[in-house]
This record gives structure tokens, sequence and C-alpha cells, in this order.
């Protein structure tokens, strides 16, 4: 490729991106655009910071040892000895959460078997994140490491931005850990893995439930049914985002999964107009309040905080501040399961990888696997609300909606790295839900999309 | 008179059918321009270009960085076969509409009640470029804010009871799109206010006041000295505003993110999240080059206005 063509994208890419905000600022700073699935909405949500009075492993007796360099295939590691000070480079590390900008914990934890190794974390909003790293990569220079939202492994690994991992962890002894849906492939290669994952869950307002004598609903047809009665008890039955794009089809999964619609090409089934019908028909009944449909999920919870609502639709990264905030009880259970199968939902959170221009992949990978795949470092981010990915970095006695999440990760899939059909069911869960689109007319272009999935 | 000590022939009268001879120095040098016509080619015209090449090939993140594979009109018959596109662009032409009449006449009415107002007008004025200045990031959350079903507006309706429920500004019918382009609107009002209130200062005193003596009322005022003065002002204020319009992307993205469905998403924003939420940078950039090719019909007509002038 020339550098013309190089510029060329670079410039046209910009182009398109300044066009489209044109007067605008940076969208990052947009409220309601941080799609919920990934790690920047925890930050977003103000969690608390894993600070080194949070976190565990900041202590050095809980450091993890430095056994990693030898499970490696590294040579940075093997030619650096057993303190690795021999090794001199910089990582640079690209991140869309401002908690991890400033996070410095196990950057510290590295130095301490790679003293002279130092660190750039470059932020960049999420929104700009993924078009300025395939733009990047025009040069052939990206960062080191990568965190960023696990949908996006596949068009990463087809514009050659990250790194093909694939040796590293066939050869990671802790790789079992993992379960498979938060090890991202594309094309038969492993190129991110997810360290915790967010997830959605249904919350409840367990002191309203109770005045009403209403049990937790375990269906579809029992949460209607629940609805109902906090309605009539003159509250609000449900809070749920029915905003446009990536967010609309992260809380729409498993309301299709419920109905047997598991993927984007069984969207044809006609139980996908039964699954617009009913959910659609809650708003209808005014189960739902339609004037908050246009609330995305980070400003939807802070209606359920208010304690008139009977169920909220939220993720695992709001439920500390909804704790600090609520004055009254509240429980999470996990999505209802409906007339054709269990509630399924995405496993979100932020994917590590490794740049596709990296200079030092060995020495990222000891990092990776040294810090933030480590069952220490794993278990430390329950501290900021997150579900670890490592199987055994869940307490036994896990606190009741950290143990709810947990066994919905059990069953989580991967989010859909089929980017452009994911944009239209996200709008069509928007249009349905608002009465913009009949549910007949918004099965007709579900089966529209499902000819065109991936 | 520089001219005369430079050349020594400016007191020389040109004979007559012989054009002046300008000098050297007057002639307007072409190097001059040169920065400008280096700047505009390439952070302009060769970005465009590659953009209209872009729109006529295959590309996404495999193809973005080797050889785009060359589709030809591809892309633009893609584009206008898909019933969604239609649809964008009638509610990037009612997005527009909206926005111009409340940019122009909210501006002109402003204008024209703020004249001759020392006090109150040196405030206003004040206030109009303050919401100039505001970013749309933040306008666009105040007017989210306060359309909100349980925001200042729909508490006001409902308090006042003109209406019995809260009206549902961003999610029922075409409420969100006209609720968008009301804000976009009212962003354009300090611009429009302002171009107004300079012409309105160019209009002669005496032909208002002889107006007057000859027993004028001020509807006729102004439909017969004050409105011709202005009408070369909103020709080029209303092109403007127009421009504006169809590329505004800013508010929509805040308030509705285009939503609920693809209710509020023009032209821009679909370009915007083809390219960059579904990584399909060829659709994305079509769709900028419709835009542009329609921002080009109201900037055409404005540059021969201004170039007319000059």
């Amino acid at each position: 490729m020339s550098m013309k063509t190089k510029l060329g994208t670079l410039s046209v890419v910009s182009l398109l991106f300044l066009g489209a905000c044109s007067s605008s600022k940076s969208s990052s700073s947009a409220p309601t655009s941080a799609p919920a699935p990934t790690a920047s909405s925890a930050s977003s949500a103000a969690a608390p910071a894993p600070s080194s009075a949070a976190a565990p492993v900041a202590s050095s007796a809980a450091a993890p040892a430095p056994s990693s360099a030898a499970a490696a295939p590294s040579s940075a590691a093997a030619a650096a000895g057993p303190t690795g000070s021999d090794v001199k480079a910089t990582l640079t590390i690209w991140t869309y959460d401002q908690m991890q900008r400033d996070n410095k914990i196990q950057q510290a934890e590295f130095n301490k078997l790679y003293p002279n190794v130092k660190f750039n974390v470059v932020f960049i909003p999420q929104e700009q994140f993924a078009n300025k790293l395939i733009a990047s990569a025009t040069t052939k220079t990206g960062p080191d490491i990568i965190w960023d939202n696990p949908a996006y492994t596949q068009a990463f690994a087809d514009a050659g931005v990250v790194y093909d991992l694939s040796k590293y962890w066939s050869a990671y002894s802790d790789a079992g850990q993992f379960p498979a849906s938060v090890v991202n492939q594309a094309n038969g290669k492993v190129y991110s893995v997810q360290t915790y994952s967010n997830l959605n869950a249904l919350w409840y307002n367990k002191t309203l439930l109770d005045s009403l004598g209403i049990a937790v609903p375990t269906t579809l047809d029992e949460l209607q049914a629940a609805m109902a009665k906090v309605k009539a008890a003159g509250k609000i039955g449900m809070e749920i985002a029915g905003t446009p794009g990536i967010e609309g089809e992260w809380i729409s999964k498993p309301f299709f999964t419920d109905w047997g619609v598991t993927g984007y090409k069984d969207l044809g089934n006609p139980n996908t107009e039964k699954m617009f019908a009913q959910v659609s028909g809650w708003v209808n009944s005014g189960y739902i309040p339609k004037g908050d449909l246009s609330l995305s999920q980070g400003d939807g919870v802070t209606k359920f905080e208010g304690g008139n609502v009977g169920f909220f639709v939220g993720g695992n990264w709001l439920i500390s501040d909804a704790q600090t905030k609520s004055k009254f009880t509240f429980g999470v259970t996990g999505m209802p399961s409906g007339p054709n199968g269990p509630g399924i939902v995405y496993l979100g959170g932020q994917a590590e990888a490794i740049g596709g221009f990296s200079k030092n992949p060995d020495l990222a990978w000891d990092f990776l696997q040294t810090t933030w795949l480590s069952k220490e470092f794993e278990t430390a981010t329950l501290a900021f609300g997150s579900i670890p990915s490592r199987k055994d970095a869940v307490p036994t006695d896990a606190s009741q909606p950290i143990e709810a999440y947990a066994k919905a990760v059990e069953q989580g899939v991967p989010i859909s790295s089929d980017t452009a059909n994911t944009l239209l069911i996200g709008n069509l869960w928007s249009a349905v839900l608002s009465g913009q689109t009949s549910p007949h007319a918004g099965a007709a272009t579900a089966a529209q999309i499902a000819k065109t999935a991936k | 008179m520089t001219t005369a000590l430079i050349s020594g022939r400016a007191t020389q009268s040109p004979g007559r059918g012989r054009r002046p001879r300008r000098s050297r120095a007057t002639r307007p040098s072409v190097a001059f321009a040169l920065p400008l016509v280096a700047f505009l080619g390439v952070f302009v015209a060769y970005p465009m270009a590659k953009l209209v090449q872009m729109s006529v090939s295959t590309v996404n993140p495999s193809t973005i960085l080797h050889t785009w594979p060359f589709v030809g009109l591809a892309n633009f018959r893609h584009l206008f076969a898909d019933p969604e596109f239609h649809r964008t662009v009638w509610r990037t032409v009612i997005f527009a509409v909206v926005v111009l009449v409340i940019g122009v006449s909210g501006g002109l009415i402003a204008a024209l009640s703020l004249q001759g107002r020392r006090k109150f007008g040196a405030f206003t004025y004040a206030l109009l470029v303050l919401m100039w200045t505001l970013p749309p990031i933040v306008s666009g959350s105040t007017w989210k804010f306060l359309l909100s079903n349980d925001g200042f507006i729909n508490e006001l309706l409902v308090n006042t009871h003109l209406v019995s429920q809260p009206v549902l500004f961003l999610i029922d019918g075409w409420l969100p799109l006209l609720s968008v382009a009301f804000a976009a609107g009212w962003v354009c009002l300090p611009f429009a206010t302002i171009a107004f209130k300079a012409a309105l200062l160019d209009i002669p005193r005496e032909r208002l006041e002889a107006a007057e003596v000859d027993g004028a009322g001020p509807l006729q005022r102004f439909a017969h000295v004050t409105w011709p003065h202005l009408r070369p002002t909103t020709y080029v204020v209303s092109i403007l505003i127009m421009s504006y319009a169809v590329r505004s992307f800013d508010f929509a993205y805040v308030m509705t993110q285009g939503g609920p469905g693809t209710a509020s998403t023009t032209l821009p924003l679909l370009g915007y999240s083809s390219a960059f939420t579904a990584f399909n940078y060829s659709t994305g950039a079509a769709i900028a080059v419709v835009t542009i090719v329609v921002v080009m019909l109201f900037a055409l007509p404005y540059a021969r206005t201004v170039g007319r002038r000059e």
C-alpha cells in the first residue's frame, strides 16, 4: 500500500468523522452515547476506582508470583532473568476507560518483575476508539495493549490491527479457567480475552414486591403478572432502555432468546413478532413508561433508585452506585426465561488484546497474564462491580447481586461482531417499543435482517 | 497615494479607450494565494477526492488498509434502493425546513423587536452571543432535559392544564424529529438575529422617516422600506442556515441518538452510524457524498451572491 493511499485513508476517515461531527464537540461527552456493555459505563456510573485500599492485590502480600514469565513463551522474559531488570521498553496502552487511564496498580505490580518497563497510557473516547485504531494502522504504529469493546474483535482482526494470541493462549496454563464465551476469536484465531464481564440481569425492588406479596419472577409470564400488580398499586412496573443502536440490541438479547430467537439468522422466526408484541404490549399497558424509553440504561437506573419502580433491566456496573443511593432493599436475579428458552445475556466488558504492530508482543502478553488475567487481579475487579471471567476468581460466598450475575455469566454469550446488523436490530428494538413500528412490521424488518446476517 | 509614489504614473490620466495599467504593486499576486490554495488542496480537495473514491469502492475493516476494490456506483445504487435511505432523505428535508423557518423567522422577529432598545437590546444580544457559543453538547443536553416526559416544559404544560398527560416530545411519532429540529433552529437564532440587526442598521433613517411622514403605518413601512432592504440578507442567511441544517449532526446525536428507531435520523447521522458503528465505510462515504452534493446546491448560490457583491 503506497504512502499516498495511507494518507488518503487517514484523511478520508478524518473527513468522514469531522464531517459527521460538523460543529459538534467530541461525542465522547455525550451522556447517552456510551453503549452499556462495556467497562466505560462502569466509570461513568461512578463505580469506585480500584484504589489500593479497595483492591486486595495492591498489597505486596497478594502480589502475583512471577511465574507468568515462565509460563509465557516470552523471549523477552526468558532473556530478562529472574527480575527482568534487563528489559527496557515502553508499553503503550490504549483504553477508552477513564478509570484505567488513572489506574497504576497493575503497572506497579508488573514493575516489580520488570523495573525498567515504562507505560504510556493513552485515553481515547470510546466513540473514537475503533476508528482511531484502524486509522493508526495505516502507519503501522498502533499500541502494544488494547482495551476495547469485544464486539470489535472481528473488525480489528480483519483490519490487522490486533495480534494473534493463539500461541500464547494455547500455552497459557490457566486458559481453562476462562469460559469460551470470553475468549474472543476471529477467523479461527484468538485475538482478545475479557478479564471481566459486564452483563444484564433483572433487578427487583424487594421492599416493594414484599409489600405487595409478589414473588421474584422467573418467567416472562410471571414478570408480566408482577408488573400488572405493581402498576395496579400505582407504581411503575419496569424501567428498560429503549434507546436505538448498540445499547438497544444489548438490552433486547434475552427477550429474543426467551422466544427461541438465538441468533441474527433466526430473526425470521415467527416468534420474533410474538416477542415484539409482548414487550410493546407492556409499554401499551403502561407497565413500562413510554416516556422513559428514550433514557439510556445509565439514566434509567436513577428512576429505579427512586423506589417507585418494580423492576429494572440493569447491568452489574450500576450496582454499587444504586446500593449507595437507594433507600430500599433491592435484589438481582437472572433474566426471566420465556416460552422457548432462557433469557440469555451478552457478556460485555473490556477485551484485552495486543496491538497488531506492537514491537513487544511477548512483553505485552507477560503484562496481561501477570496482572489482568491473574486470579488476584480478577478477584479485585469485584471491588468495582464487574464480574471476573476466571471461574476461580468468584468467591464461593459471593453476595447476592454478584452471585446472580456470576450465574448469568455461565450461560452468557459473546457480543455479536456483526456490527452492521447489531445497529439495525438495536434500532428495531427502539422503534417497536416506542410504537414507531408495529410488532408485525418490526418482525418483517427483522426477517430482512436475517437474510444478511453473518 | 502609495501607488503614485511607487509608480510615478498615477497622475497621468489614462487616454480614452486605453485600459488603466495596474502597477506591479497593485496587481494581485498569485503568490499570496498559494498557501491558501495549498492548504485547501491538502485538507479539503484531497480528502474530498478520497471520500469520493471510497464511495465508489468497497471499504470495510478488511480492505481499508489495502487497495480498495472499485465497484463503480454500486454503493449509490444500494443506497438509493434502500427504503430507509429514502425515509432519511425526507426526514432531512423536513428537519432542514423546520430549522430554516425557526432560524429565519425567529431571527427576523428578534432583530425587529430589539431595534431601538439600547439597554435591553445590548443585554439580549450578549445573551444571544452566549447562546451561540454554547457547545451543542450542552445545549442539546439541556433541550433533552427540558423536553423529557418529566422535564420542565411538560411540567409547565401539565400544571397550566394545557395538556392532561405529558407530551412525549422525544418518543411519539414525528415529535422527536421536530423537537431536534426545533433545538437546532433555536441555536441558529443568534446568528440570524445579528445578521438581520446589521442589515436593519443599514437602512437609511430618512427613508423610514419619509415613509412615516407620508402616512405609512408600521406594516407598510416594513413591507415597502424595511423588507426590500432585508431581502438580500434573508437570502444569504437562508442559504447558510439550510447548509447548516442539512449537515447538522450534533443535536440529533445528543438528544435522541437518531431514535426512537430511526425517527430522528438525518443524513449525517445515518452516514456516521454506517461508517463508525457498522464499519461500512463505503456506505458512509456514499451518504457523505450525497450530503455534500446537497450542501453544494445551497453553497453555490451563496458563493455566486457573495462574488457578485464583491
